[in-house]
Formats: C-alpha cells, sequence, structure tokens
C-alpha cells in the first residue's frame, strides 16, 4: 500500500504540466478585426495592448487567410508570445463581412472553449482593418478604447449592447434580426463614433443603420434601456438664441408594451414615459397649463418618430424587435418562418405614446 | 554485580530483612547504588531506626524539621506533631514499593521493633513550580488569564476551583516504564459518555513507553490516527477553557510536568472557537468565527487558486485586473509553483528562525525577512509582487487560527495544494479538495466523527460553531460528544417576556 | 453511532448524490434534441416516471426486510439463477461506472483540461473517489451529505440568468407534439439515473424502514425540481436551435456571465461540479464493492472496490473518442430500462408468487 501511494506520487510529480498556459507567455488580444477580403479569403486585425506600464504603443497585427482559426495561427507565427483569445472585449465587422453571411465567423469563437462570450460585437462602414489602424486621440490605449466607448455609449443609451453570446442566440432564431452598433471614424475628431445601430436582415447588413436617436427609441420598445433616456427636440423656431429653441426632456422610467392582434394580424405598440424637463431655457414651466401642451407636443412628436422608425424597419426587413419571436410563441398560427420578413414588412403598427412629465428638473 | 549477586540473595520484601544491615544493603541494591540516595541510621537504646530518602528530591527546610525532631522527641513518644505528614505503611511492603515512595519524594522512616519493621513514610517532596501566568501561546484579550504550570496538583485545583461540583471526577494513571509520570482522566461524570471514559481509560493503560516527557509526546500514542496532518485533541494551557469544554461532556488529561491540557473528543471546528468569542458581543463573536473559518480557506487553497490561476485559467481573473497582473508576472522568469515555493519557504524559515531566538533578536529577523527580503526579491525580479501579497495574506491567514497544533495543519497542507494546482489547475485543486473532505469525513477524534456537526450534520451544532448565537440561546451542549444531558440550561430571560 | 447505518436523510442525499452528476450539465441538449422547447415537460415526466419506479423500489425493498438487495435476488431465484442476476446487475453497475466516469473525464478535457491525457484525469478521478469508496456506507452518506451543501449556492449562481431571461422561448407550450415530448422522457429519464441506488442503499436503514424509504423519493424530487429549473434556465437563454448544437448548456450560460469580482464563471463552477460529481463515482463504487462482496461471499467490499476501480480505469483509458462515449450513453436507457426497472419489477412479482420468501 504504502509503495503503492509513493509511486502514484512519483507519477504525479514526474508528469508535465500539459494545459500550462501561463499568463507571461501569451499576447491578450483585447480587440479584433475581421474583414473578408475580395478573393473571399478571411483578414484578421489583432490589437493587444501594450505590457510596458510606461509604453503607449500597442501591437496591431493583421494577417489574411482562408478561414479565421488559420488566420489567428498565422498571427501566432508572427508574435513573439502565444495569442490568447480569452479577455477579448471587442470584435469589429467590416462592412463588407457583414454584408455576407456572419455566422461562420462567429462561430468560431462560439466554440472555443477559452473564448470570452461577453466581448461585445460592433461594425463598422469600412473595412475592420482600416477602422482599427487610425490614429485615435485618446487617454486609454487603442486597444481598450473601443470597449471603453461603446460601454459608455450604452450607458447613454444611443446604442444597443450587443455580447457575441447575443448575436449568436439571434442568429439561431428566425423569429429576430440582428443588429449592432455602428462605429464610424470621425476625421475631424481624430476618433471614433457610434453613430447608432446598424440593421441586418436575417444575417446580412442592409446597408441601413439607425441614428442615435432611432436607437434611443428602439430601446424604449426593447425595454432594454439603462439609466435614464435622454431626448433632445426643437420645440419652438422663434426663441432667441437659437438654444432656448431646444428642449430636452430626461425620462427616469419608460415602458413599452408591443401587443400583436389578430383579425386583422397587427402590432399595437404602447409607449409610457415618465420624466422631466431637463433643459429648456424660457420659461418657468411649473404649475402651468404649459406643461400640458408640452406632454402633447412630446407624445406627438415621439408617435411620428416611432412609426418612421417601424417604416424604416420594415423597408429594410429587418426585424430587430423579435417580433418573429412574439408570433411563434404567442400566435403560431400566423408564423412562418420562409414568408415572415414579407409578413413583418407588411404589418399594420399603431404607435401610442404617453409621456407624463411630473417634475422640471432641479431648477424651476 | 553478578559478585554482589552471589554475596546475597535479593529478597521481595522487607519483612523477610533480618537486621538492619541487611535491610539498608538490600534498599542500596534496589535503588542501584544511587549515590543521592541518603541513609541515615539512628542507634538510641533497643530502638534502632533508619531514615531513607533522595536528598534531591526532598525539601531540605522540611528535612532539617524532621531531623531536630526526631533528634528530640522520636524516643520519647509515638506521636508524631501534626505538622508531619505521615502515613504508617504494612510490614510486607515490597523493595520495589519501598523504592516507588522514595522516588516520590517521601522519606522512609524504617524502626525495629522487636523483630517487626515499622515502617511510617513521610511527605518530604521539595517541588520547584513556576508561577501561574498567563499562557504565551493563548492570550486572550478579555476574560480569565490564569494559565497551567508544571505542577499536576496545582492544574488539578485550578480546575476543580473553577468546577466545584462532586462530578467532576479525577483519575490517575502513571504513565512511563523509568519516569512514572503522575497523569489525571477527568471528567464530569454526569456528562461525559461512558463509553467514551472507558475508551480513553483503556488507551492511556495501553500506553507503554519509558519516559512520558510531555502530554504532546503520549498525544501520539493515544490518538486515533497517527498519519492525519490534523490534531485530534484539543491543547489547552487555560483552566476555563477546560471547564468549558468539561461542561460539554468532553474528557481531559493532564500529566505532571506539563502545562498542557488534552481534550477530546473535539471536532474540527473546536479549534476555531477562542474563549474571546463568549467575552464579546455575540455579532463581533460570530464575524470573528466566520472570519477565521475564512481564513482557514484562504490559507490553504488562496497559494493554490493563484497558482492555478496564473498558470492555466487566467481567464478567471476580471477584465480591468487582467493587464495589471501580466505586467506583475511578465518578467519573472521561474513558474509560479517555484516562486510560491521559494517565498513559502522563506516565510517558513524566517518563522522558525525567529521562534528560538531570544525576543529581540527575533523580532529583527522577522524585520529583516518581512521587509527586507520581500521588498528585495520583488525588485530583483525573482518573484512578482502578486505573489508577494498571495503568500503574505496566506501566512497571516494560518496565523490566524487559535490554536498551534491546527496551524501547523493547514501551512503543512497547503504545499500539496500549490504542486496538484501547478500540475493540473483547479482540477486539481478540486480533485485535492476532495482528498481533503473525504480525509476529514473519515478522522474521528477519540471514535467521534471529526467534522461532527456538518458530517453528521446537527441544526442544533450550527449555532456555535460557524456563527455564534447570544449566550442564552445555547442552551444544548454540542452532539459530538455524546453528553449524557443534551440540555445545558433551562429558559433565560423570562423577565423579558414577564414584564408585557 | 453505529456503524454501517444510514438514516432517512441519508439515504435521501445519497440518492440525490447519485443522481446529481455530470448529466446535469448536459442533460439539456440531450433533451431538447428529442423534445425541442418542450424539454421541460419531458423532465417533470420523467421525475415523475422516476418516482413511480421508486414507489415499486419500496415495495420490493419492505419484502427483503434485513436482507439487502443482492441476497434477495438469490432467496427470490434460487441460488444459481440468483447468482447470475447478481452477476449481471454487478456487470451492469461497472457499464454505469463506466459511463460516468468516461463522460466526467470527457468534459474536463473537453472544458479546462485539454491536453492532459485521459489517463491522468481518470487517476485524478478514481483515487479520491476509491480513498473514500472503501469505507463503511455511514462515512460515504456524510460525505453525499457534506457536498450537498454547495448545490443551493451553485444554483443561485445560475440566477443571474433571470437577468434577461425570453421566456417566449417556452412557448408555445406542447408545440412539438405529444410524440417528441414522451420521446424526450427517454434521455430524461437516463439523466437521472442514480435513482436505482435506494435499492441497494436501503437495507442500511435499521430503524422505521416504511417512514425512512420514503426520504429517498424526496431525495430524487429534488433532483427533479433542480434539472427542471436547470432546464428551464437554459431554455429562456438559448434559442432551441443553439441548445441543440450546444454540448454543456449550463456551463455556456455561466461563460457568458462576468462578475465584478471574477469572469468566466464556468471554470470555478467546474471545479465545485468535479467535486459534487465525485459522488456519483464513489457511490456506485461502493455499491459495485457490496454487489462482489455478496457474490463472492467476501468478508469486506474493500479489495473488490480496489479490483472495481481498477478495471474502470483500465478499460476507460481505451474510451477515447467522444463517439464511442456517446455509444455508450445511447445503450444507457436499455440497461437502465432492464436492470432498474424489469429485474426489479420481476423480482418483486415472483417474491410474490413465492410466498414463503419475504412473508417469512
Amino acid at each position: 500500500m504504502k509503495r503503492c501511494v509513493f509511486l502514484l506520487g512519483c507519477i504525479f510529480l514526474l508528469t508535465g504540466c500539459w494545459d500550462q498556459n501561463l499568463l507571461k507567455d501569451v499576447q491578450l488580444i483585447y480587440t479584433v478585426g475581421y474583414d473578408v477580403l475580395e478573393d473571399g479569403s478571411e483578414q484578421t486585425t489583432t490589437v493587444a495592448p501594450p505590457v510596458d506600464e510606461t509604453s503607449e504603443e500597442v501591437n496591431i497585427i493583421t494577417t489574411n487567410n482562408h478561414t479565421v482559426r488559420d488566420s489567428r495561427y498565422h498571427v501566432d507565427t508572427v508574435v513573439a508570445e502565444h495569442v490568447d483569445f480569452s479577455k477579448l472585449q471587442v470584435v469589429i465587422l467590416g462592412k463588407d463581412l457583414a454584408a455576407d453571411d456572419i455566422y461562420p465567423y462567429i462561430d468560431v469563437i462560439f466554440r472555443d472553449p477559452k473564448h470570452h462570450l461577453n466581448a461585445r460585437v460592433a461594425m463598422t462602414d469600412t473595412s475592420a482593418k482600416e477602422l482599427l489602424n487610425y490614429p485615435v486621440e485618446s487617454q486609454k490605449n487603442k486597444s481598450e478604447y473601443y470597449a471603453g466607448l461603446l460601454v459608455s455609449s450604452e450607458i447613454i443609451d444611443v446604442i444597443p449592447k450587443m455580447t457575441l453570446q447575443n448575436a449568436c442566440t439571434i442568429l439561431f432564431d428566425p423569429g429576430i434580426d440582428l443588429f449592432m452598433p455602428m462605429l464610424i471614424y470621425r476625421e475631424e475628431l481624430k476618433r471614433v463614433e457610434a453613430v447608432g445601430t446598424s440593421l441586418f436582415s436575417k444575417d446580412k447588413y442592409t446597408g441601413v443603420y439607425m441614428d442615435q436617436e432611432q436607437t434611443t427609441l428602439f430601446n424604449v420598445l426593447r425595454n432594454k434601456t439603462d439609466r435614464i433616456v435622454r431626448l433632445t427636440k426643437r420645440y419652438t423656431d422663434d426663441q432667441k438664441p437659437e438654444v432656448s429653441n431646444w428642449m430636452t426632456l430626461e425620462f427616469k422610467n419608460t415602458k413599452s408594451n408591443l401587443k400583436l392582434k389578430q383579425n386583422p394580424f397587427s402590432l399595437s405598440v404602447e409607449i409610457k414615459m415618465n420624466g422631466a424637463v431637463a433643459e429648456y431655457g424660457p420659461d418657468h414651466l411649473v404649475g402651468t397649463k404649459k406643461l400640458e401642451s408640452i406632454e402633447a407636443w412630446w407624445e406627438k412628436t415621439i408617435k411620428e418618430d416611432t412609426e418612421a422608425l417601424f417604416v424604416l424597419l420594415q423597408e429594410n426587413k429587418s426585424d430587430v424587435l423579435g417580433l418573429g419571436r412574439m408570433t411563434a410563441a404567442l400566435m403560431p398560427e400566423e408564423w412562418e418562418e420562409k414568408e415572415w420578413h414579407q409578413k413583418f414588412s407588411e404589418l399594420p403598427v399603431q404607435v401610442e405614446v404617453d409621456v407624463s412629465l411630473s417634475s422640471t428638473g432641479i431648477i424651476d | 554485580m553478578k559478585k554482589d549477586q552471589k554475596r546475597f540473595k535479593k529478597l521481595q520484601n522487607i519483612n523477610q530483612c533480618k537486621s538492619f544491615n541487611e535491610l539498608i544493603e538490600q534498599i542500596d541494591f534496589s535503588s542501584g547504588n544511587s549515590d543521592d540516595l541518603t541513609t541515615i541510621v539512628l542507634d538510641y537504646l533497643d530502638k534502632q531506626t533508619v531514615l531513607l530518602y533522595y536528598e534531591s528530591l526532598v525539601d531540605t527546610n522540611k528535612q532539617s524539621n524532621l531531623l531536630e525532631w526526631i533528634s528530640e522527641m522520636f524516643w520519647k513518644t509515638d506521636e508524631f506533631p501534626d505538622t508531619i505528614d505521615v502515613k504508617i505503611q504494612p510490614s510486607d511492603l515490597s523493595f520495589t514499593e519501598a523504592i516507588e515512595f522514595l522516588l516520590d519524594g517521601e522519606t522512609l522512616l524504617i524502626s525495629d521493633d522487636s523483630g517487626i519493621w515499622n515502617i511510617t513514610s513521610i511527605k518530604s517532596l521539595k517541588v520547584f513550580q513556576r508561577s501561574i501566568q498567563e499562557p504565551k501561546n493563548e492570550q486572550i484579550v478579555r476574560g480569565s488569564h490564569t494559565g497551567f504550570n508544571e505542577n499536576l496538583i496545582v492544574n488539578l485545583n485550578l480546575v476543580r476551583s473553577r468546577l466545584k461540583s462532586p462530578h467532576l471526577i479525577i483519575k490517575y494513571f502513571s504513565i512511563g516504564s523509568h519516569s512514572h509520570r503522575k497523569t489525571a482522566l477527568i471528567y464530569l461524570n454526569d456528562l461525559a459518555d461512558p463509553m467514551l471514559v472507558e475508551e480513553f481509560t483503556m488507551r492511556l493503560n495501553a500506553v507503554d513507553v519509558d519516559l512520558a516527557f510531555s502530554v504532546g509526546y503520549i498525544e501520539e500514542f493515544i490518538e486515533d490516527s497517527n498519519y492525519s496532518p490534523f490534531p485530534q485533541f484539543l491543547n489547552t494551557e487555560k483552566p476555563e477553557r477546560t471547564a468549558a469544554n468539561l461542561m460539554e461532556g468532553r474528557i481531559a488529561f493532564m500529566m505532571d510536568g506539563s502545562p498542557t491540557c488534552l481534550i477530546a473528543p473535539v471536532n474540527f471546528f473546536t479549534f476555531y472557537q477562542s474563549p474571546d468569542d463568549y467575552n464579546g458581543r455575540f455579532l463581533v463573536g460570530t464575524f470573528y468565527r466566520l472570519l477565521r473559518i475564512a481564513s482557514f480557506l484562504i490559507a490553504l487553497l488562496l497559494p493554490a487558486i493563484y497558482i492555478a490561476t496564473i498558470s492555466f485559467h487566467f481567464e478567471i481573473i476580471p477584465e480591468d485586473l487582467t493587464l495589471p497582473a501580466k505586467r506583475a508576472v511578465q518578467d519573472i522568469p521561474y513558474p509560479p509553483l517555484f516562486e510560491a515555493l521559494i517565498l513559502e519557504l522563506t516565510i517558513e524559515l524566517i518563522r522558525e528562525a525567529g521562534i528560538r531566538l531570544p525576543n529581540p533578536i527575533g523580532q529583527t529577523i522577522g524585520i529583516v525577512g518581512g521587509l527586507v527580503i520581500g521588498d528585495a526579491v520583488v525588485n530583483a525580479g525573482f518573484i512578482s509582487n502578486l505573489m508577494v501579497i498571495v503568500v503574505a495574506l496566506t501566512a497571516i491567514s494560518s496565523f490566524v487560527v487559535p490554536s498551534v497544533e491546527m496551524n501547523t495543519a493547514v501551512r503543512i497542507l497547503r504545499f500539496p495544494f500549490m504542486i496538484l494546482a501547478s500540475l493540473f489547475g483547479f482540477t486539481g485543486v478540486a480533485a485535492g479538495i476532495i482528498i481533503l473532505i473525504v480525509h476529514l469525513i473519515k478522522l474521528e477524534s477519540l471514535t467521534t466523527p471529526y467534522l461532527s456537526p456538518i458530517a453528521p450534520f446537527h441544526v442544533s451544532g450550527i449555532k456555535d460553531t460557524f456563527i455564534r448565537l447570544p449566550g442564552s440561546k445555547l442552551d444544548t451542549r454540542s452532539a459530538d460528544a455524546h453528553p449524557l444531558n443534551r440540555k445545558r440550561f433551562g429558559r433565560n430571560r423570562w423577565w423579558k417576556h414577564a414584564k408585557k | 453511532m453505529q456503524k454501517n447505518k444510514i438514516t432517512g436523510w441519508q439515504l435521501c442525499f445519497l440518492t440525490l448524490q447519485t443522481q446529481l452528476g455530470i448529466s446535469a450539465l448536459s442533460m439539456p441538449t440531450d433533451i431538447a434534441a428529442e423534445a425541442g422547447q418542450d424539454a421541460w415537460i419531458s423532465m417533470i415526466l420523467g421525475g415523475l416516471t422516476v418516482q413511480g419506479i421508486i414507489i415499486i423500489y419500496i415495495w420490493l425493498i419492505m419484502r427483503c426486510k434485513t436482507v439487502s438487495y443482492f441476497d434477495f435476488l438469490s432467496m427470490v431465484y434460487g441460488k444459481f439463477l440468483g447468482k447470475m442476476l447478481l452477476l449481471f446487475t454487478i456487470l451492469y453497475l461497472i457499464f454505469m461506472l463506466l459511463m460516468v466516469i468516461s463522460s466526467f473525464q470527457q468534459l474536463i478535457t473537453d472544458w479546462i483540461n485539454i491536453f492532459t491525457p485521459t489517463w491522468m484525469i481518470l487517476l485524478l478521478l478514481l483515487i479520491p473517489s476509491l480513498y473514500l469508496a472503501i469505507d463503511n456506507i455511514t462515512l460515504i452518506a456524510r460525505f453525499s451529505m457534506l457536498i450537498s451543501f454547495f448545490i443551493p449556492v451553485l444554483l443561485i449562481v445560475i440566477l443571474f440568468v433571470y437577468a434577461a431571461p425570453q421566456f417566449l422561448y417556452l412557448l408555445p407550450v406542447g408545440s412539438e407534439g405529444y410524440k417528441a415530448i414522451i420521446k424526450g422522457v427517454v434521455p430524461a429519464v437516463a439523466a437521472l439515473s442514480g435513482f436505482e441506488m435506494i435499492l441497494f442503499f436501503s437495507h442500511y436503514i435499521k430503524e422505521n424502514k416504511r417512514s425512512e424509504l420514503k426520504k429517498g423519493l424526496i431525495g430524487s424530487g429534488i433532483v427533479t425540481f433542480i434539472y427542471i429549473y436547470l432546464i428551464i434556465s437554459v431554455q429562456v437563454f438559448f434559442y432551441i436551435d443553439e441548445l441543440k448544437i450546444v454540448p454543456y448548456p449550463v456551463l455556456y450560460i455561466m461563460k457568458a456571465l462576468s462578475l465584478m469580482i471574477i469572469d468566466r464563471v464556468d471554470i470555478l463552477f467546474l471545479t465545485f461540479w468535479i467535486i459534487i460529481s465525485t459522488a456519483v463515482c464513489i457511490n456506485y463504487l461502493f455499491v459495485t464493492g457490496t454487489g462482489v462482496q455478496s457474490l463472492l461471499n467476501l468478508k469486506t467490499h474493500k479489495y473488490a472496490v480496489v479490483a472495481i476501480t481498477f478495471i474502470v480505469f483500465v478499460i476507460s483509458i481505451f474510451i477515447e473518442s467522444k463517439v464511442e462515449i456517446n455509444m455508450i450513453q445511447n445503450q444507457l436507457f436499455s440497461m437502465l430500462l432492464v436492470f432498474a426497472v424489469l429485474i426489479p419489477t420481476l423480482t418483486l412479482m415472483v417474491s410474490f408468487l413465492r410466498k414463503k420468501v419475504g412473508d417469512s
């Protein structure tokens, strides 16, 4: 018995460390961009953070090869360490790739047991390689810049949160279409801006994206708003100075209710918003009847915007709200997977908006 | 020797001796002609008397008083004065017994009363003893600071004066074929399980050693499992703690010459209880209980988890910490296991070096070791500063345990965990944890399960293990020692409700 | 405390721990492959089926009196036939062990220790199991009970799914049709395998047999509830087509989880799950050992357990590919049907026919 234990001990100690993966021996990739080239080959751009605290230099490598996996192995052959995607923060898809079938590219990431599924997905209107190679004037190094940019924009509801895991679920589900933040480089600022939400039909980019205001509304419709929803509109035309014409509302509570109706098959949308006037120059609003008229004006405007948003979605056959999923679950008799996009584009939508302004912010 | 044997026949009993000379010769022979065995022969008329004692054992003051009294009064009266503790022994006392008396520090007074030996033993032992101090390794903030010393009788006095109950039973044993150390088994016969008392007695009777030099040494002869790193007896030097444990139905064991008291049966969580817990507010007591349990886990697993993380699964490091962690380990030449081993061993060395040195030097070693080596080793790039944090935290955690033996157990156990972690990552740690749990489940302390309130599970046991409820709620004794009466006391604080 | 004796609650946790193994992590995929989005209904039906089977067991065990199931077989069928049946039951138990061990090893290989050789992982699993399985049932029951404390913690981690659940994925209820749901019961019952342990463990209960045995039902019931909870959690997270391709959906959920203090909860979760799942190996090893002890009339089951561990170790080294493991898993249900349902039922009926057995 004792000899047995001793032998086992030896076996344990003599064996190597097969799976050892030392933190010091890896190159962590924080941001990765995927493109598809004209010949159909895949191009990967990886951005690794600087290891030395004092330097700001990030490590950008672009390789292209037949598949995502190939390119990845290729990156490995040109860096000193072992490339590791387990701490990935952002995946950026080039425009061409997004217009293609994107599942095969995401699949690799999804199946790898070491991969980080919480990485955010975004796309750009150029190629990812170009975007990642633009100079960015940021306090953060470029590898972490994109993640920070997306997170801070999500908080003010101008883009939706989209992680790899969410994207994958959406790609599998025929009842909802993919959407993701759109990043565009602003040359004058030397910075990247999250301009809105790109719309996909099935898993192909439609070429259209919702702007920031529409995305806010979109988030309200999904009931996925973070903290405060802020809307700014031109309320009057005749005030001086110009800035007084604009009114900003901040909504703490927003609730939308999407309901499918039968005979005829249609959608009714109810939006309830509770908030306050955050900024409006000219008047004292408390206790006056003006507040009611402001509410009425906003209700009308938001209703028009929502209807316009639905028109945009239906024109592009992009069911990003997951109405198909609702139909399949609640009215299975109306659900037909193949014809759904057609049906969606013809779906009548009634919108009702209820805005109530309870206070006027800190100052009257 | 052979010559001696030829010269005279060895006798068994004193009354077989014919003459005084023979008697003295026999005694001398039985004691091995030890030079400190003093023989004083007093001749007065027909009353021949011999006085025997070990001069190294007796109290010289008492002895000179005795001699004075004998030389003046002994011939006149048979009555001994009250100041002298005398016992008349039977005349057929054997030589072995006589030597035993002498070794107990008694003086034998043997007189010849017309052919019959009159034997009287007089207590004259000189005991050198330490004053009663607070035990250094069991210091507490509040509560009694009394500690045991090396004298068994004093220690028993300390216990009995705290538990003035006729149910407190003390049984004496003698251990050691050469040392004949007096030991005592202490229990409350209305609480302690007779089966356990019997088991303990059996184990003590089975001890066969030459010299019983300390309780810790005897512990290895009577514990359930020798190969376990975990202590199966609670060591304490505090009478207060001993009394409290006796009230749980446990059995205590003490030995002359050792200030330590062994208590059994105990469970794992006993080692994480400190008398201080009961002297403070119950919330504070509970918090520190939980903190100590957490310290056990940290001391055991933190280096292993760190090694597994850095060398296998750095994915689990949160996003914002990854880069600082990577920067810390970037230029370290050694694999994490060696880093950890170097640092852990350094700490063990510092501890071992400091422990036996006089206090001022010990402190200096601690400072040199802790500050200078720690700082230099990081600057030199041998070891990452993260590893220094981990090892330091582990070291501090391991010293939180209020019991020295458990502390050593934990310090030893983290090494296998570190090796497993460096070989297999978290899978190895998991395998190690399973083996540890299985071992703790298999382990017994005086035949009772070691992990008692949780395996087997007793809800009532939880209220004084992980947490400590207010004293009035602790109305049942823990079940692991099988006390004959689980109920500790009746309803308290009834006035709280009566007032309404 | 008497050795070799368990209480009703210990039986409950023994059953619970034997059922709750590695299959908990992969079972939603297997069931969803048959029953689609109504997988959770199949699970409920599977749980009820198992409860029914356990009631038959209790009936049978009450006839066994103090004799173990293994010995009861020879009492009912006569010495030769009984021993043959016992031998087959032991083979079945070894088969179960093989399946448990190799799917366990497969999970670890797939998920965290990709390059560590099979035999090494097997050793890591088998040595701790062996260490406990050679000991008596009381200690094994205590182990099962102790590690059950981890389960609530793990279930709470999964609550994070409900930050953004898609309950629409469960609707419409019953859309897959009753045929698919019934088909889904097969993998559901297979995932619940381990309930047959009640048969083997119950003769260690010495007092109040009838009422204590009912606690076995509770154990199996808890597992059913945990599984239903897991399936629903998985279903509101994944779209059904995605669920079908994800091998360990419960782990995938946690992989997508990111907490402030720790990323990739799945790795820590798996570490705990390894600890919990070892109980399955321990319980099967012990039962197989006592089976062999009964077959060969050995004094203790200790050496039998050592031998079985060695056999299992050697055989599972050769089970390497996933295909082979799947092949074994596919046989599971039919084996379960024969050894956990048909034979006990038959034994019960025969024991009624041969009245003197059990009545005396």
